[in-house]
């Protein structure tokens, strides 16, 4: 990121809808959410932390930092998917507790997933440093 | 004075809707627009960077359309929408085109000479044309290869200044034409909201369900006129969630896509930038072009292999991501399931369309061949390394529906323009079959998959249809 981004919501003070977000074109900030213990936070631990297990083993002069920026990068990634497919995946991590072949439900599927996301979040990290 | 609170709701702020809000407020109707993304300058992150995934596009970039086999799709979200993300490669819609959609769709005042007026305004405004910048090497490669083989490489016009050393990429996006001049002449903009679902009673809408994004406080806004503006996915689950059906979100249309990462002997990648060209030889049923090439990416396109080509991802200056994009002839869906924010996408890839991709990944492999890539690896599980013309042949045979991995930028055709009642989901200027006050005015609108980049397509239908719109609705 080159700068930071100060975010206007409402650009148009006055208007009639206004006061409903935003309100009189103040220019509010986007503030971090807290960690909580949704579906949705665990079913993104769950895949990030089996994609960052994999990593050393696709990339094995992984740094600690790197695998850090991967799990993270993962984790944000599910928690932002759309609803429909996040409750797809958290069904074939669940199968992948109780069934060990890989073929089904879509496990292969969201394995990949994970491990995209990570190699993508290491190597961004990497040109950055690089750059 | 109506009891409404404006005249029209504009939901979404992609291309099409910064045309039609535009030319509404300077009608002087009262306009609201609603974004659910945030308004994010040009410039203010990286190109095609993850931090940019993160705030730009929907989900992330995270989506895909469920078939045998899924495809991939990505979407901006944001003022400004596609035109924000895009690379900014600029097509007028050919005559061919207008006269297919016009008979074949039953589309009235499609001709070149109803739109061609329009997509000049649009260019002047975007100043689209050949910006003065050097080639990068990744053109120059492509543009190299193609002439060795004799085939048409055509330069793209586009409406983004690539980075060079002395100036950061310049982008004519919405948010920098369109949008301000939209708010100069009254229009109101909200971003941060989102539309849930419109209020319809016999075929006319009243108002339409704003939801907070980020508090949840819903509110119920009214209107006289709405224009649906969301893109080719956003916008038929809106309709569906407001209880409209027919021909809504059943011919989504797309450009299935395949890439491989070409590697070279020299250093090849600006990171931030694609080529500006395209072999269009065996256009439109296929196209061949450059991608976004950041070593995140790279590293993603190499993914599909990683243990036998994951090194490649280490000397990513030397790679370049290129694709082959097919006219789309398969068909998808798009369907709003109760109690799920997102709509389940679905695309049915058909036989010529595999046929076709396999053609395409073949030509491709040749051109870079040509243009001294020294190796090629193909985006798909299975796919074997690509050194000389000998290894075409099992490369192409590997990519079936059960291994290929592809993905599509260009979605379209959800509510599809024309006055078939059975196949179209919006008349041949963009009002909702059914409905007397209802519009679509984006990417939905377009009848089937264009074969170009549509963001032109689309404005200049889109500042057509609302004249239609301003001028009382008469033909």
């Amino acid at each position: 990121m080159r700068f930071s981004v100060e975010v206007d919501r409402n650009f148009s003070p006055g208007s009639r809808a206004g006061e409903f977000a935003g309100g009189d074109g103040v220019p509010r900030t986007i503030v971090a959410a807290g960690r909580r213990w949704t579906r949705s936070a665990v079913v993104a631990r769950i895949a990030s932390r089996r994609a960052v297990r994999a990593l050393p083993r696709a990339v094995p002069d992984v740094t600690g930092s790197e695998l850090q920026v991967a799990g993270d990068s993962v984790s944000a990634g599910v928690e932002e998917m759309p609803d429909l497919l996040r409750a797809g995946l958290a069904f074939a991590l669940l199968v992948t507790l109780v069934v060990r072949d890989r073929r089904l439900f879509a496990v292969g599927e969201a394995e990949r997933f994970g491990r995209g996301l990570a190699l993508a979040a290491v190597f961004e990290s990497r040109a950055g440093d690089s750059r | 004075m109506s009891r409404a609170d404006y005249d029209v709701i504009v939901v979404g702020s992609g291309p099409g809707a910064a045309v039609t809000a535009r030319a509404l407020g300077e009608a002087r109707l009262r306009v609201l627009v609603v974004e659910e993304g945030d308004w994010v300058l040009p410039g203010a992150y990286d190109q095609f960077s993850l931090e940019q995934m993160r705030h730009q596009y929907r989900n992330r970039g995270l989506t895909v359309a469920l078939g045998r086999p899924s495809v991939a799709y990505s979407e901006g979200c944001g003022v400004g929408g596609g035109s924000e993300i895009n690379s900014g490669l600029y097509h007028r819609p050919s005559e061919e085109l207008l006269v297919e959609w016009s008979k074949r769709w039953a589309v009235d005042g499609l001709s070149a000479t109803d739109l061609f007026p329009r997509c000049r305004s649009i260019e002047d405004e975007l100043l689209v044309g050949a910006r003065s910048a050097p080639d990068p090497p990744s053109f120059q490669a492509l543009q190299g290869g193609a002439e060795r083989l004799g085939w048409q490489c055509d330069r793209i016009p586009r409406w983004v200044s690539p980075e060079t050393a002395q100036a950061p990429v310049d982008r004519r996006t919405m948010s920098n034409t369109y949008w301000p001049a939209a708010l100069s002449a009254g229009v109101e903009l909200l971003a941060g909201v989102r539309a849930s679902r419109l209020d319809m009673t016999n075929g006319r809408v009243v108002g339409v369900r704003l939801v907070d994004v980020r508090t949840g406080r819903a509110r119920t806004v009214h209107s006289e006129h709405v224009f649906v503006c969301g893109g080719a996915i956003q916008s038929p689950a809106l309709l569906q969630r407001s209880g409209l059906r027919g021909s809504i979100g059943r011919r989504l249309a797309l450009h299935p896509t395949v890439k491989v990462v070409a590697e070279f002997e020299h250093d090849v990648n600006p990171p931030h930038d694609v080529p500006a060209n395209q072999v269009r030889e065996f256009a439109p049923r296929f196209t061949l072009g450059g991608s976004a090439s950041t070593p995140a990416l790279i590293a993603l396109a190499l993914a599909e292999n990683w243990e036998v080509f994951g090194d490649a991802a280490r000397r990513w200056r030397r790679c370049f991501v290129y694709y082959a994009a097919v006219q789309g002839q398969g068909r998808g869906r798009v369907r709003a399931i109760p109690g799920f924010t997102a709509p389940l996408v679905s695309y049915r890839l058909v036989r010529d369309e595999l046929s076709l991709l396999r053609e395409g990944l073949a030509r491709l492999l040749e051109v870079l061949l040509q243009a001294g890539a020294r190796s090629i690896y193909p985006s798909f599980s299975g796919a074997p390394r690509v050194r000389s013309a000998d290894d075409i042949e099992l490369a192409v045979r590997a990519l079936t529906r059960s291994t290929s991995n592809l993905m599509t930028v260009h979605l379209c055709g959800s509510v599809p323009m024309g006055e078939d009642r059975i196949r179209c989901g919006s008349d041949s200027f963009g009002k909702v079959h059914g409905t007397d006050n209802v519009y679509v005015a984006d990417a939905s609108m377009l009848p089937a998959a264009p074969g170009i980049n549509p963001q032109g397509t689309i404005m200049a239908i889109a500042a057509r249809n609302v004249a239609h719109f301003l001028a009382g609705g008469s033909a």
